[in-house]
């Protein structure tokens, strides 16, 4: 579910990190009146689980893999507002420093996994919470509600993607940044996640929770500190709305510049995307000419020889990457078949 | 025949003919490779030595070209980009080269695959336009992660004025990304090492890896406050300020002005 870069916008992830702030001071203020400050380094080690967590594949039916989110897990282990601090920094990581999701993206994948999932998922979670007593009660809320979290997490990814053509495209209808609209992208999102990914979630916020009841339950935020909480859970649900309600202006602000930005140039985009739409499909089809690598490289006041000379440079900066890295591979061999024969030739001899 | 004669008994000598049946625990494999890769390339941080510009320079500059990148329109810049980005990876050691490449490639070729749909419903250049921006950014980043010590962009957060609570959960938290993650491997190994056959509880036994790493990280969490308590803090923690800008980084702003003189250049002229 991690959107990379260049899905979203910029705007689009602009408004979404514009949501997220008030969520994250929200989240740091009410660690600090929660946590004592003996627990400071938990929410860091915390984060490092979740990062952790979320590398585990689980067996699903089939023989395939998946591998959870576990966003409603660490939830229900130290509150939702941890939560969301720990998998936002888990998150940043992965941007940061695996290329796993999109840096601009941040902000949208934050509000997606750190911020519905965690909250929604404990909310319900605390809601089956309080009708139920039974340990089975508790395991099957925690169930529902990482069923619910991951879905909801998928659906805003999905919303997030889905309007994206319909913001964002040239003059002549081509999508700038997600191609495919909301008709598209929520049923393509849902079903994988409504099935799969969803299952995976499920299988492992149960068993783990089950796994920590039974070996050590106190270790499980109590039941007077759980209501507590369970009453908080609704107050994000709040602030989202707000939050969303104050972007919505926001939104069309950027769309607004955006379409500003390529009305001015309208004709002459007309054109060469026209160009483009004509050409490409063939040029596909052929392999790579230089037609389809650059769409759109005829630009006033520049010859059209810098296009070639462009190509050529990448091409040798390419050439020179590829045998270095040959260069490289050939070095680590170690050739044991021919030690092997040179002894066996001094045996003979 | 000669070892009969050392006193082996033939038993120990004759083949075994156990073949446990096989099970599926790819799962575990899976699981530990992940592990292990995020393992070795923390491990391979601890060995790099800064080079270039300052990581808080290095940090802004590579977030406005990524900015760029998203933003622009026109082939031609993203182009111009691929051969600067290029020029540069060209001069890293095989092995940075290398990783950088696979990460973006990989990113570059799943999200082809993801547009590739949209190229019948009559966009075909918005499938390799996005690619190429996802390609450029994905290895800038890593880019960014394989030349800069990690400790060193923990630092370089300092001057986004991002509050020093989240510095100190970050760097925990790569710490014990770290130690956690070799738990993990330690015990999925021996798990693995101890089920020959077929086991009906390996599927089982993944809860109580995860169960038992999260009781131990509480744990550990505690007993690192004692440790830190033992060494004076009081609950504010502050990070060495350092010099933002040297003078190598001259030649990073020129770059980016260059870049940005490019950007507005070509954006006009479409």
């Amino acid at each position: 579910m991690h959107i990379p870069e260049n899905y979203l916008s910029p705007q689009t992830c602009a408004v979404m990190t514009a949501v997220m702030i008030p969520v994250w001071v929200h989240a740091v203020k009410k660690i600090k009146v929660e946590i004592p400050k003996s627990k400071m380094p938990l929410m860091g080690v915390a984060a490092a689980f979740s990062f952790v967590a979320m590398m585990f594949n689980v067996p699903l039916p089939g023989g395939t893999t998946g591998h959870a989110v576990g966003g409603t897990l660490i939830a229900l282990l130290l509150g939702p507002n941890a939560a969301c601090i720990s998998v936002t920094i888990a998150l940043l990581i992965q941007a940061l420093l695996f290329g796993d999701g999109g840096i601009l993206a941040f902000g949208a994948n934050c509000f997606n996994m750190a911020f519905v999932l965690p909250y929604l998922g404990y909310g319900i979670y605390s809601l089956i919470r309080k009708r139920t007593k039974t340990d089975k009660g508790r395991l099957v809320a925690a169930g529902v509600g990482g069923y619910i979290g991951i879905n909801a997490a998928a659906f805003c990814a999905a919303v997030e993607f889905g309007i994206q053509p319909a913001l964002f495209h040239t003059a002549s209808g081509q999508a700038l940044y997600c191609p495919y609209g909301l008709s598209i992208a929520i049923p393509a999102m849902m079903l994988g996640h409504l099935t799969i990914a969803g299952v995976v979630e499920v299988i492992f916020t149960v068993a783990v929770l089950a796994y920590v009841l039974r070996t050590s339950p106190g270790i499980l935020p109590d039941a007077s500190r759980e209501q507590e909480a369970g009453k908080s859970g609704v107050k994000p649900l709040v602030i989202l709305l707000v939050a969303l309600v104050c972007a919505v202006p926001l939104g069309l602000l950027a769309t607004g510049t955006a379409w500003g930005e390529w009305g001015a140039d309208e004709i002459a985009s007309v054109v060469s995307k026209g160009k483009a739409l004509g050409y490409t499909p063939e040029g596909m089809t052929k392999g790579f000419s230089l037609n389809a690598l650059l769409p759109d490289y005829s630009i006033a006041g520049l010859p059209e020889v810098a296009g070639y000379i462009l190509s050529a440079v990448i091409g040798v900066l390419l050439l020179i990457i590829i045998f270095r890295i040959i260069a490289a591979s050939m070095k680590e061999k170690v050739n044991f078949q021919k030690q092997k024969i040179s002894e066996t030739s001094v045996k003979g001899n | 025949m000669t070892t009969a004669e050392n006193g082996i008994p033939d038993w120990l000598i004759a083949d075994d003919a156990y073949d446990p049946p096989k099970d599926r625990e790819n799962f575990i494999t899976k699981t530990i490779l992940k592990l292990m890769g995020v393992l070795s390339s923390a491990r391979e941080d601890g060995k790099i030595r800064p080079e270039g510009a300052s990581p808080a320079v290095k940090m802004i500059g590579i977030l406005y070209v990524i900015v760029l990148t998203a933003l622009c329109t026109n082939a031609f810049f993203l182009y111009c980009m691929l051969a600067i980005c290029l020029a540069r990876y060209c001069i890293l050691p095989a092995k940075h080269l290398g990783r950088i490449l696979r990460s973006a490639l990989a990113a570059a070729l799943l999200s082809m695959l993801i547009l590739l749909p949209a190229v019948f419903l009559g966009q075909p250049s918005t499938m390799l336009t996005v690619s190429l921006k996802v390609f450029l950014s994905v290895s800038i980043l890593s880019f960014l992660s394989v030349t800069t010590p990690w400790n060193r962009l923990t630092g370089a957060l300092r001057v986004f004025h991002v509050p020093n609570v989240f510095i100190f959960t970050f760097d925990i938290t790569l710490k014990y990304i770290v130690i956690l993650g070799d738990m993990c491997v330690n015990i999925l190994t021996a798990m693995k090492l101890r089920s020959v056959g077929r086991n009906r509880d390996k599927n089982a036994s993944l809860s109580g890896v995860l169960g038992n790493v999260f009781l131990r990280s509480r744990e550990m969490a505690e007993e690192m406050y004692g440790a830190m308590q033992c060494r004076g803090f009081e609950g504010e923690y502050y990070s060495m300020k350092k010099k933002l800008f040297a003078r190598k980084d001259i030649l990073y702003v020129v770059l980016m002005a260059a870049v940005t003189l490019l950007y507005y250049f070509l954006e006009k002229a479409v």
